[in-house]
């Protein structure tokens, strides 16, 4: 028979793989800080042709500013957290990322503002205040990074039926797992990155030096000056977006979009129950068969409008869950043996204000059913 | 972080560095994984398949049909003791056999007209007795002695420890052997007396031989009284079945013990005596095997027959051989034939325990008669429904564990099979080392409008903002001068 992973080895191997991202991000914050000054230097070459600056010019200044914030916020929270390590070097901060406390340097800084959604192109903060703590968006952005199986698992000691026991592990083990894969595609992304980021700036390094010698005179370069211009402008664009694309491994499996989504799927459901209600009241031919339906539709709706209402008020805990059980089978008894666990983790129960009533398999069942609903649309 | 430091295996080059973790190597990883997570998945599907029955309904109708048979056969030709024609068949064929065994032995078939019944089975049982000689064959107790003991020729062989056909009968035929004693289990009581007859003495010259000898008159003698004694008359009393002499095993050992017996041990002890006093012995619990043999036959017959036929119908002509037919056929070691067998033997034992239970009713005057119920009640039966039984139990505690298996591997094959979909999609994101390799070609050799479009491809596939990438000349020109290019 196939042996099966240990709950303890598939942890093990999760550390080792988080560790590993961390230092890859912490490398990419390096390169990526190179990057900037070339693209830097790019841009004020190209500024002195146009005779104007560049809106990227702003930008390029905005994401030095943008890691610098994140270092700063790292460094508050780090004097408010309790945790502290013997690590802690002068001008670093230690944060908890994963299962361990993690000195947060300028370049992993830097590196996660990278890795991370909000600082995309299109998302430029409109001031530096509003950008989210390294804390809350690793919470609400980043759900692998963060474990929040590891409360849970604590929590097995208090099952004491063996195989409940068996089950939970086995359900943390997977979630583990997943998780573990996610983190390996975000290494395989992130080495990628880093390659692509060196041979770029050195490309960039390169196309200084020769564009610098086309003078600050556009009309009087030549059309291959000016195709090369060009051409050194895309690859500038194409070398930000290494910087600035979030590294999809570190992505939440279940974002607030999607949440969003998939509220709209049920007000459309809702919708469509009205328009249904409304033709079946219409038929007059078939009268028996008209009220059957009429009924039919009057239940559908009410049931989905529920379920809107219930996934409005359990949005934060819904999405928790959402990110813990995506891709993640569960048979019945998975789910009961589940919601023993959550009901049992005051963490949980505290941050999400539940009561015992609140913690049940349809809860269970709902999030499943909106990580299906994503599935649905996405394939 | 730990103090472990992390290494991160780098090459470079010209064009910069390229780490191990690539996404290529990730997709490798990962599609070897997933590879072996197929077999093993499908050794798990083998297993299950191997351990779930496959009967329809035909062969349901078919097992319960056999057990209905030879649950009528149970019901009229084996019934009870004393009315049983199969016991007859039984009782002649351990005749013979004792003959047999006698002739092998050397007796040279003689009848002696001396005995009660001179005919030339008592004629061997005699030859046996005399061949086989042992001290613990008294067949009754004298006076006060069998009043107080109850020991009578009726039952002589079910009290008389040695006499029984088990291991404890061994040991204590080898101990009376030895040390020319007998022991009986009489009124839940452990009674040994001495041999006062004439003189016994076990053959041998040294110790491990006169335990061969011992040993072989146990075997002699059980085989010459199987079918009687040489003095009984009738069928005689035979030796007595193993499947209710084990009360005499347990108040022997409680006896050494000196732990008590209670009044159930006694009552029951007595109620098996009285059975075999009935008639019920060793050859009545063979005959009793007889429809259950039957039953066991016939189904695996069916199984066999029809999968004969399957195979002929399914198979072409030119892909059959002896070994495939056997295979699709062997009625052995499946589940679908122990399927069948649980169907046949419940059948089966439904007819019996209906009749036992309807005879003990009905000649009980009012109540329950338990010696008419026991009477016919099959027991090999019984015990091999409850080994078929026993049997599904353990197939589908097997099949739970193996399905939860299943599911674990199902649930680990769609994670893996998630990333390898993840990694696909990034290595179409970061399959762009042709263009960028052509734009640095195209610079090199100076075709630098080739190099541009190329830059486009490159700056679309990053995902730069269509309004942002440089798209052609005019873009290029808008970009530096405002559109008012002159050049």
């Amino acid at each position: 028979m196939a042996e099966k992973k240990t709950l303890e080895v598939a942890k093990k191997e999760l550390e080792t793989t988080l560790a590993k991202t961390i230092q890859l991000i912490d490398y990419l914050g390096v390169a990526s800080t190179s990057l900037y000054e070339s693209l830097n230097s790019m841009q004020d070459i190209f500024d002195e042709i146009r005779g104007i600056p560049d809106d990227n010019r702003m930008q390029y200044q905005m994401l030095q500013k943008m890691r610098d914030a994140w270092k700063k916020q790292a460094d508050d929270i780090a004097n408010d957290t309790k945790s502290g390590t013997n690590n802690s070097t002068p001008g670093m901060s230690n944060i908890e990322i994963g299962f361990s406390t993690v000195a947060v340097s300028p370049s992993l800084a830097a590196g996660l503002a990278t890795c991370f959604e909000t600082v995309s192109l299109g998302l430029l903060a409109p001031s530096l205040g509003s950008i989210p703590t390294l804390a809350a968006a690793i919470a609400i952005g980043a759900a692998p990074i963060v474990e929040p199986v590891s409360a849970l698992v604590a929590c097995i000691i208090i099952l004491s039926v063996q195989s409940e026991i068996d089950c939970a592990r086995g359900i943390f083990t997977r979630i583990y797992e997943r998780n573990n894969k996610a983190y390996e595609r975000a290494i395989a992304e992130i080495s990628e990155r880093i390659s692509r980021i060196h041979s770029e700036n050195n490309r960039l390094i390169h196309g200084i030096k020769i564009v610098k010698g086309f003078g600050n005179n556009y009309k009087e370069m030549t059309i291959d000056q000016k195709y090369e211009l060009g051409t050194y402008m895309n690859l500038m664009l194409s070398s930000t977006q290494l910087v600035v694309n979030p590294i999809s491994g570190l992505k939440p499996f279940y974002s607030n979009m999607d949440l969003d989504n998939y509220i709209l799927c049920l007000n459309e459901k809702i919708e469509r129950c009205d328009s249904a209600y409304l033709t079946s009241t219409d038929d007059k031919r078939n009268h028996a068969q008209a009220v059957s339906s009429k009924d039919n539709c009057l239940l559908e709706k009410v049931t989905t409008q529920k379920l809107k209402n219930y996934v409005i008020e359990k949005r934060t805990l819904l999405l928790y869950l959402c990110n813990l059980l995506y891709g993640i089978q569960l048979e019945e008894r998975d789910k009961r043996v589940l919601c023993k666990c959550m009901a049992k983790n005051k963490d949980i129960v505290e941050k999400y204000q539940l009561t015992p009533n609140d913690i049940n398999t349809y809860l269970i069942n709902t999030s499943i059913g909106m990580i299906s609903n994503k599935s649905k649309q996405t394939y | 972080m730990d103090d472990k430091k992390l290494v991160f295996k780098f090459t470079e080059s010209e064009k910069g560095y390229c780490f191990d973790y690539s996404i290529e190597s990730s997709l490798e990883k990962a599609t070897n994984e997933l590879d072996e997570l197929d077999l093993k998945l499908e050794e798990t599907v083998l297993s299950i398949k191997r351990l779930t029955p496959e009967c329809d309904k035909l062969d349901y109708a078919l097992a319960i049909s056999s057990g209905a048979l030879c649950g009528v056969i149970d019901i009229f030709l084996v019934a009870k003791p004393g009315e049983s024609p199969l016991c007859d068949i039984t009782d002649k064929w351990f005749g013979n056999m004792t003959e047999r065994f006698a002739k092998l032995c050397g007796w040279d078939g003689t009848i002696n007209e001396k005995l009660s019944t001179p005919d030339s089975l008592h004629s061997a049982i005699e030859y046996l007795e005399k061949k086989f000689p042992i001290p613990y064959d008294q067949v009754k107790a004298d006076g006060a002695a069998a009043e107080i003991l109850h020991l009578y020729p009726k039952n002589h062989h079910f009290k008389s420890l040695s006499h029984n056909p088990t291991i404890l009968g061994l040991f204590y035929s080898i101990l009376d052997q030895f040390t020319n004693t007998s022991h009986f289990v009489s009124g839940g009581n452990l009674i040994e007396m001495d041999y006062h007859g004439d003189s016994f003495e076990l053959k041998g010259k040294n110790i491990p031989s006169k335990f061969f000898c011992a040993f072989v008159n146990w075997i002699g003698h059980l085989i010459s009284d199987n079918s009687g004694s040489s003095q009984s008359k009738g069928r005689g009393m035979g030796i007595p079945s193993p499947l209710w002499t084990w009360m005499n095993d347990i108040t022997v050992i409680k006896d050494k013990l000196k732990i008590e017996r209670t009044e159930f041990e006694k009552n029951y002890n007595d109620f098996a005596c009285e059975l075999f006093e009935n008639g019920y012995d060793t050859r009545f619990q063979v005959a009793q095997s007889i429809p259950v043999f039957i039953n066991e036959m016939l189904v695996r017959l069916f199984y066999s027959v029809r999968r004969i036929f399957k195979y002929y119908s399914v198979t072409p002509r030119e892909e059959r051989s002896f070994i495939g037919l056997w295979k699709s056929c062997e009625p052995f070691k499946n589940a679908t034939v122990k399927r069948m067998l649980t169907v046949a033997h419940g059948t089966f034992c439904l007819l019996d325990v209906g009749d036992a239970v309807g005879s003990g009713f009905a000649t009980g005057g009012g109540y329950f008669n338990v010696m008419e119920f026991a009477m016919r009640l099959n027991l090999p039966g019984l015990g091999r429904f409850g080994i078929s039984l026993m049997g599904e139990a353990n197939r589908g505690f097997i099949l739970n564990k193996i399905n939860k298996e299943k599911w674990s591997l199902e649930g680990e094959r769609e994670i893996v099979a998630s990333h390898i979909e993840g990694l696909k999609v990034l290595a179409d994101v970061y399959n762009d080392k042709e263009i960028t390799r052509l734009i640095d070609d195209f610079m090199n050799s100076s075709a630098y409008e080739k190099a541009f479009f190329k830059s486009v491809e490159l700056a679309e596939k990053r995902g730069v903002p269509e309004d942002r990438i440089l798209k052609n000349k005019s873009d290029i020109d808008s970009y530096f001068v405002g559109g008012n290019d002159n050049g």
